[in-house]
């Protein structure tokens, strides 16, 4: 927490979805739960949750993207360089299994 | 972004709305002249001027819940589809837009959606039932993006004011027709031609002009609504595609909705070109294709399954190309030039939904209980029983077993929430609870405060479910003869 630049951003992300797949319960003595309300209702949080996190981060390299190019290209160069607008980093994905859609599996 | 088409959309706004005022004019001038050759092409004109300014009005301030109430749309909370909910707020955050539009659901089990909306930050995504419970979550996606896309580019701006303007000419054209067919406008041409036989001809021609006009206008009207229509279809699978990063979601449900064949009860002409599937479409109308308001289903999901791997809007300028046969530049340039070729991720892990007849049948007819403010009553032989919200009697009978089943606190049944007098696996179930609760029911029928019943099995840890599905445990030190439910506030009266 309170981390400063996109790269340490990057680093705390990537330990908070770590704990989020740690956080995983056994099922298996309970094979009745997958089916259960309450435990399908949690599934879909823990899923949207992850999706966010991954939309979030694809929107702000987007953004970036964009920027990168902005400042590269005619006319908005002169702009950028009458301010001294430099590109931006990327939040790159430390952990190449991210990259994958949120697995909710709850097998050890 | 693709701003060249946000600006083009803005611009054309802006047009329909000038070019609009124009057309009422000429249409109320003629109109006018019709009934009263001498003063009432003016007349005419101020009655136009004045319909346009009030159609200005309401379609700026409730143009959008016009529309909804059309499409007998309701608005839902989170509680009543979170996943849905979660995949509009996932590509909001995809999409950069500025707030959360509205959720509707339309009672239909015809798969669809539209997008309406002035500007993205006063917006609303209306999905039909069928589509919400028939869809897999990347499907799902793929829709909601693409409906988030017509917001963010603008489109839902054309279109939301091209629909009442239309839907305002076909009503004025409408009532012109009508009032000539029937009314008295005979009379009053002869009432007013002492300018001599000159004027005979004058009026006929003015009346010939009245006429064409108001036969032409809707037609040209609906020729404008189908010119802004195709492309921008294209565009914003291009723009879902890319803010998905997962192409083929869009494509299978454009499949799955393509392959209903129900019709979509509540869409007429006007609204049909705002769904993301024309809901009159026939299959195999090839036709149909040159005067439709959307590109054909087949195309749009060659186009997207052709992008190769890849999520960006180079891809599908070049799935287009190779789909069209022709290098019609489909994307603007400022897409074209954002450079990186972006990767399609992996497919999501959540089961699909059941296609039997039966399941989705189910599912969509829960979902519109749902919406409408059903109950939904689990009773302990399994049997899940909806409850309308008018229902008065605290008790309901389970039409399978028989056992009486409390119906549970006002509030619970106002959201729609699944509460059960024997939760499913991972509560112990009471087995002695339920016929306490019988007895306890039927021994005082229809006073609100009737006592619940539990008999001890033994002095161990014991547990049971109270009526509104609260777990409640007695330890073996627990001497008390009643306990008090935490949530609903009942009380059960412990006996040994």
């Amino acid at each position: 927490m309170g981390a400063g630049t996109v790269g340490d951003k990057s680093k705390a992300e990537a330990d908070l979805s770590g704990a989020l797949g740690r956080l995983m319960v056994v099922v298996e003595n309970y094979p009745t739960l997958k089916a259960n309300e309450n435990f399908l209702a949690l599934q879909e949080e823990l899923t949207s949750t992850e999706n966010k996190i991954a939309f979030a981060r694809q929107s702000y390299n987007d953004a970036v993207l964009f920027f990168n190019n902005k400042i590269q290209m005619f006319p908005s160069n002169l702009i950028a360089t009458m301010f001294n607008f430099a590109a931006s980093e990327f939040f790159l994905v430390e952990d190449a299994s991210e990259k994958a859609a949120p697995q909710v599996s709850f097998k050890k | 972004m693709l701003w060249e088409l946000i600006h083009q959309n803005r611009r054309k706004s802006l047009a329909l709305f000038v070019g609009m005022a124009f057309l009422l004019s000429a249409l109320g001038y003629f109109v006018g002249l019709y009934f009263d050759p001498d003063n009432g092409g003016y007349v005419g004109l101020a009655a136009a001027i004045g319909l346009w300014i009030i159609l200005t009005l309401i379609s700026v301030t409730s143009g959008d819940e016009i529309l909804l109430k059309v499409s007998r749309a309701q608005e839902v909370t989170r509680d009543v589809h979170p996943r849905l909910f979660n995949v509009v707020e996932e590509m909001k955050i995809a999409a950069g837009a500025p707030a959360m539009p509205k959720i509707y659901i339309i009672d239909d089990p015809s798969p669809n959606a539209f997008a309406i909306g002035l500007k993205p930050e006063k917006s609303a995504i209306a999905v039909t039932a069928g589509l919400a419970s028939q869809l897999n979550r990347d499907e799902l996606q793929g829709v909601v993006a693409h409906e988030m896309s017509h917001i963010v580019n603008r489109d839902t701006q054309l279109m939301t004011t091209a629909g009442i303007m239309l839907g305002s000419i076909v009503l004025i054209s409408h009532f012109f027709l009508r009032s000539m067919w029937l009314g008295p406008g005979s009379s009053r041409r002869y009432r007013k031609s002492d300018s001599g036989g000159g004027g005979g001809q004058v009026q006929l021609v003015l009346i010939a002009v009245a006429v064409v006009l108001a036969i032409l206008a809707p037609i040209f009207a609906r020729l404008l609504y189908l010119a802004i229509s195709r492309k921008r279809e294209y565009l914003a699978d291009a723009t879902a595609a890319q803010l998905t990063r997962y192409p083929d979601g869009l494509a299978s449900a454009l499949e799955k909705i393509g392959s209903s064949g129900l019709p979509l009860e509540s869409a007429n002409k006007v609204t049909a070109p705002m769904y993301i599937v024309n809901p009159f479409a026939e299959k195999g109308a090839a036709l149909a294709a040159l005067t439709s308001t959307h590109p054909p289903i087949e195309e749009r999901v060659r186009i997207l399954r052709g992008m190769a791997g890849f999520a960006d809007y180079r891809s599908y300028q070049r799935a287009y190309a190779k789909v069209k046969g022709k290098s019609t530049a489909i994307i603007p340039p400022s897409g074209i030039r954002q450079g990186k070729q972006l990767e399609v991720r992996g497919p999501s892990t959540e089961p699909e939904p059941a296609r039997d007849k039966t399941t989705t049948t189910r599912d969509t007819m829960d979902l519109m209980r749902a919406v409408n403010g059903y109950a939904f009553l689990v009773c302990a032989c399994g049997l899940k029983m909806k409850l309308p919200p008018e229902l008065a009697t605290p008790t309901v009978t389970c039409p399978k077993c028989g056992r009486d089943n409390r119906v549970p606190a006002a509030e619970l049944a106002a959201i729609g929430m699944v509460v059960g007098a024997a939760t499913g696996a991972g509560v112990i179930p009471g087995a002695g609870i339920v016929p306490g609760q019988a007895q306890a029911a039927s021994q005082a029928p229809a006073t609100a405060a009737t006592p619940y019943e539990y008999t001890r099995k033994g002095t161990s840890w014991e547990s049971f479910s109270c009526g509104c599905g609260n777990l409640l445990q007695l330890s073996p030190a627990f001497q008390g003869s009643a306990i008090t439910c935490k949530l609903c506030g009942k009380t059960t009266v412990i006996k040994q």
